[in-house]
C-alpha cells in the first residue's frame, strides 16, 4: 500500500513510487469522470437521451479499470510475501463486505435503515483491503 | 520451477494416487504440481523430498539451474 | 489394503456437507423466527434492529461451516478457493461500480445492498467450478 522508508531495493522503491503515482493519477480520474457525468447528466440545459445516459453512467469503470491494473503491476513486482500478505488482506476485505453487506441489508428490510447505494461497495471493499493489510502486515512483523 | 516427480513416480511405479496418499494431499495437487501449475510449500517440498528418500535439489530445480 | 484419495475425498466431502447443511438449517429456523416475531408483534425500534441482526449472527455459522472445510483441503486446493473469492471481490467491485452508478443516474431500479452479496457468492461458486475444472484430472 505504501513504501517501508529506507529498506527497500531500488527496483522495489522504483515500483512503489510508480505505483503511487499511478493510483494517484486514476483516483484523480475517477473523481473527475464522476463529477463530470453527474454534470453531463444533471446540470445541463439539454437531457440526454436514455441510451447516452446508460453510457455515461458506465464511464467510472475505466478508472476503475485503470486502478486494478495498476495494482496488478504492483502485485507482480511485490516477493512472495508481500503477494501473501496481498492476498490474504483481499481475503479479509471479501469476508467483511460480504459479511457486512448481508446483515446492512436485513437492517434496511426489517429496522428501515437508509439504504446504502451500490457504489460504495466499491470504496468499501479498498477501505477492508487497506485495514486487512495493516492488520496481516502486522502479524508478519 | 520444473520437478522429476514423473519420472520418480515411475521409477517406483506409483500412481499419482499412491503419490497423493503418501503424502496426504489430493491427486488433483500431485498432478498440479507434477505439470508445474503450482509449487509446493517449502513443507510440502520437503515431505516429498521424504517420500522418495531424496534431496530436495535432486527433484526440484529452478530455471537457472535447468537452463546451465 | 491402502486408502486410496480420489479426486474428491467423499468422506470429508460428506462430512463439511452436512455440517454446512446444519449451519444453514440453524440460519433458515433462525431467519424465519425472527422474521415471524417482526411481522406479529410489531415490535419497537431496537427489538427490530436485534431481530434484524439474528440472522448475521446465524450466517456466522455459515461462514464457519465454510473456513472448516478450507482447513481440510491441501495446499493447492485452498489456493484455488483463495483464487476463486478474490476474482468474487474483483468482480463484485466492478458490477457494484457499473450497476451502482446506473441506478444512481440512468433510473435503473435500486438494489438492496443484499445484491453485492448475492453477486459475490454467485461470483465465488462460478470461479471454483472454473478452477476446479481447469485442473480437473
Amino acid at each position: 500500500m505504501t513504501c517501508e522508508p529506507g529498506d527497500l531495493p531500488p527496483k522495489a522503491k522504483q515500483a512503489s513510487r510508480a505505483y503511487i503515482r499511478d493510483m494517484a493519477i486514476a483516483a484523480v480520474v475517477y473523481v473527475g469522470v464522476v463529477f463530470g457525468a453527474v454534470t453531463l447528466i444533471r446540470h445541463m440545459p439539454f437531457s440526454l437521451p436514455q441510451w447516452a445516459v446508460v453510457i455515461v453512467a458506465l464511464t467510472p469503470l475505466i478508472p476503475a479499470l485503470m486502478m486494478m491494473r495498476t495494482y496488478m503491476t504492483y502485485l507482480r513486482s511485490m516477493d512472495e510475501l508481500g503477494r501473501r500478505i496481498q492476498t490474504e488482506a483481499w481475503l479479509i476485505s471479501a469476508g467483511a463486505v460480504g459479511l457486512g453487506t448481508f446483515t446492512y441489508s436485513f437492517l434496511e428490510e426489517w429496522a428501515h435503515f437508509p439504504r446504502i447505494d451500490l457504489v460504495w461497495i466499491f470504496p468499501a471493499l479498498i477501505f477492508f483491503w487497506g485495514l486487512g493489510t495493516f492488520i496481516v502486515r502486522g502479524r508478519y512483523k | 520451477m520444473r520437478n522429476r516427480l514423473k519420472v520418480l513416480r515411475a521409477e517406483r511405479n506409483w500412481s499419482q494416487a499412491d503419490l497423493a496418499d503418501r503424502l496426504e494431499v489430493s491427486r488433483q495437487s500431485v498432478n498440479a504440481i507434477e505439470t508445474g501449475k503450482y509449487d509446493p510449500s517449502l513443507p510440502l517440498a520437503f515431505k516429498i523430498a521424504r517420500v522418495f528418500a531424496l534431496p530436495i535439489e535432486q527433484i526440484f530445480s529452478d530455471e537457472v539451474e535447468a537452463a546451465s | 489394503m491402502k486408502k486410496q484419495f480420489q479426486t474428491i475425498d467423499w468422506s470429508k466431502a460428506k462430512r463439511s456437507f452436512r455440517r454446512t447443511a446444519i449451519y444453514l438449517g440453524i440460519y433458515l429456523i433462525l431467519t424465519f423466527a425472527s422474521a415471524s416475531m417482526l411481522v406479529t408483534l410489531h415490535p419497537s425500534r431496537a427489538l427490530a434492529i436485534t431481530l434484524a441482526l439474528v440472522p448475521a449472527f446465524a450466517a456466522i455459522g455459515i461462514v464457519r461451516a465454510y473456513l472448516l472445510s478450507v482447513r481440510e483441503l491441501d495446499e493447492f486446493q485452498r489456493r484455488l478457493h483463495y483464487e476463486a473469492i478474490l476474482i468474487a471481490a474483483a468482480v463484485t467491485a466492478f458490477a457494484s461500480v457499473a450497476y451502482g452508478f446506473l441506478e444512481l443516474w440512468a433510473g435503473f431500479p435500486r438494489l438492496p445492498a443484499f445484491f453485492a452479496m448475492l453477486v459475490m457468492v454467485g461470483a465465488f461458486s462460478l470461479a471454483i467450478v472454473v478452477l476446479n475444472w481447469r485442473h480437473r484430472l
